[in-house]
């Protein structure tokens, strides 16, 4: 049985041989040359002694490559653990072991680095590195694999329970919690898009965040396996987006909701570059309902709102037509998924009843690798606990009123407060910490620290923020630090971030960036 | 032999995108450009710092100079020398 993944695009590689596939910058890729290049990196990762169920640690930017890699890996039976390069050597090490990567694909520096780090539990006889970019010493050269013409063995036998992509959610110090997305699960969370966003082999899909997040993984994906065509950026910023989608005639896209805040003064001046749009997604975060009403007023097209996390991607839609009477509601239940509000005992609760969210769904991930304990703690039968509240009102609409898991959520990126207070308790003159989310104009939410030190004359914050630059990736930095005399704590000796949060968020902060 | 300044900044770019040919880097706005985006930026000027032992005035941050790659390795280069005097 051959890939889904890659059976689906095959089929547009034979239908439509010579559209464009990707486009990247001044590049671009008909189906039949992203094939070629997939096929042959797969031939070349095969021959290199890289096995069907390996697991592939992937350090790269933005790039056609990236997407070479993606569909070799569905091809033979890779799973792929794509992470941000931002991270520290030694942190990258350690989330990469805790999901058994046995071999690197890697932006040739990053290569060097992790060479360099002592800790490479990884780095064994059998284990393959390949650098682009440049070259680094005993790594195979990405660049060179696609010049080279060997002949394509036996198609392993691939199905859909075959482990694709492991999410990194949280990262380095903390407890990582690799996300396993299967084939199938990457499947049908393509199809649940097509079926909701109406995606046809028509579209041209634009993807603007990292590729090592599953946002972007699944905009490009979505249109190879519906026959459209992709078009990646390598970088994000709003003037460049509004010129892509212009350019390209973009057709559809889903954006984080702080990049679309970006997005909305650069429309204002060129409202005509945007007539392409057929259908806009903001994800992540709830659109202000100001900026959502001035956007929709310079764009024709269908928009709709999702909520979701990472284990279960979409969970509900909010169209424009629902969003007009339902303000600050984040949709019904996508097709196929089931929502309910629980209550702290597993109870599911009744219409308009403030709980914890749960979803059953066919898009949800197949657990944490390795991590049973915590796969079970999350799932209710067949629903998972997503550790956020919210209700149901009576006509089957979500709201959603926070969290409870204690999460940040900054520019669409998840950052786990644990790996942040670890980094900033090594810093000898800190007692405790608390970091907490705040919210920010631009990105939604920042991290804010809130530091008790036994010697503040001693204490330079700007020491902290080179620890943190050192051994935080950079999505995790602290934006403000908060000097307090103690933390809030409650009877049982827990820190009450809720308070903190209340209490700086309208008030000036001790230090601000 | 490309000047260690240069070096530096190009590798600390290349990680996060592929760089502008070679004779637009030097006007090329990165931070404009999201090539440091805004959740970035502070991890990249520490790196920066601590490569070359400097430190940046917040006016030297906030400065048009500082958004161009040329720019930057401009305000690099004159706190090492003001340094060194």
């Amino acid at each position: 049985m051959a890939s889904p993944i890659f059976s689906a695009f095959q089929k547009w590689v034979e239908l439509t041989p010579h559209k464009t596939a990707l486009s990247f910058n001044d590049l671009s890729f008909t189906y039949e040359m992203l094939s070629d290049s997939a096929q042959k990196l797969a031939a070349g990762m095969t021959d290199a002694g890289i096995k069907p169920g390996d697991h592939i640690g992937v350090v790269l930017p933005n790039c056609p490559e990236f997407i070479f890699l993606m569909l070799a890996a569905a091809q033979i039976g890779l799973a792929i653990v794509p992470h941000n390069s931002s991270m520290s050597a030694a942190a990258l090490a350690s989330a990469f072991a805790a999901s058994d990567v046995k071999h690197l694909v890697g932006w040739h520096s990053v290569l060097a680095d992790l060479k360099n780090a002592t800790i490479s539990p990884f780095n064994s006889k059998e284990s393959v590195w390949i650098s682009l970019g440049g070259s680094v010493d005993d790594c195979m050269n990405f660049s060179s694999m696609l010049t080279r013409n060997l002949p394509m063995q036996k198609q392993p036998d691939i199905t859909g329970d075959q482990p694709y992509i492991f999410s990194l959610t949280s990262g380095s110090t903390g407890e990582p919690k690799p996300i396993v997305l299967l084939q199938s699960t990457k499947m049908a969370r393509a199809h649940a898009a097509q079926t909701l966003y109406s995606i046809t082999s028509n579209d041209v899909t634009l993807a603007a965040t990292p590729l090592y997040h599953s946002l972007a993984e699944r905009l490009v994906l979505l249109p190879l396996i519906t026959g459209g065509t992709a078009v990646l950026m390598a970088t994000f910023s709003a003037k460049d987006w509004l010129a892509t989608v212009g350019r390209h005639n973009v057709s559809f896209s889903i954006a984080v909701s702080s990049q679309l805040k970006q997005i909305l003064p650069e429309i204002r001046n060129q409202p005509n570059l945007a007539n392409s749009l057929r259908c806009l997604v903001s994800s992540s975060a709830l659109l202000d309902s100001r900026l959502k009403a001035e956007l929709l007023s310079y764009l024709a097209c269908d928009f709709h709102e999702c909520y979701g996390t990472s284990e279960i991607a979409i969970a509900s839609n909010l169209s424009r037509k629902n969003g007009e009477s339902k303000l600050a509601s984040v949709g019904n239940a996508a097709p196929g998924v089931v929502i309910k509000i629980i209550d702290e005992n597993n109870n599911e609760l009744a219409a308009d009843q403030p709980g914890e969210i749960a979803c059953n769904t066919p898009m949800r991930f197949a657990g944490y690798y390795k991590r049973n304990d915590l796969t079970r703690a999350a799932m209710l039968g067949d629903y998972f606990k997503t550790g956020d509240i919210g209700k149901i009102d009576k006509d089957g609409f979500l709201y959603f009123l926070g969290r409870k898991k204690d999460i940040i959520i900054t520019g669409g990126v998840n950052v786990y407060p644990q790996d942040v207070e670890n980094v900033i308790m090594q810093h000898p003159l800190i007692c405790e910490c608390a970091a907490i989310a705040l919210p920010d104009e631009q990105l939604g939410e920042i991290v804010a620290v809130a530091i008790v030190t036994n010697d503040r004359e001693k204490l330079n914050i700007r020491d902290l923020q080179r620890l943190s630059a050192k051994q935080l990736a950079d999505y995790q930095q602290p934006r403000r630090y908060i000097l307090l005399d103690e933390l809030p704590k409650n009877r049982m000796g827990k820190v009450m971030k809720r308070e903190l949060t209340e209490k700086y968020t309208s008030e000036k902060y001790d230090t601000q960036l | 032999m490309i000047d260690p300044v240069a070096a530096f900044i190009y590798k600390q770019l290349e990680k996060k995108a592929p760089l502008p040919p070679e004779d637009t880097i030097a006007t090329y706005r990165y931070l404009d450009r999201g090539h440091v985006d805004s959740i970035g930026l502070i991890k990249f000027i520490f790196e920066i710092e601590d490569e070359f032992q400097i430190q940046f005035a917040s006016e030297e941050t906030q400065s048009d100079e500082f958004r161009t790659i040329g720019g930057l390795i401009s305000i690099i280069r004159r706190k090492m020398a003001e340094q060194s005097e």
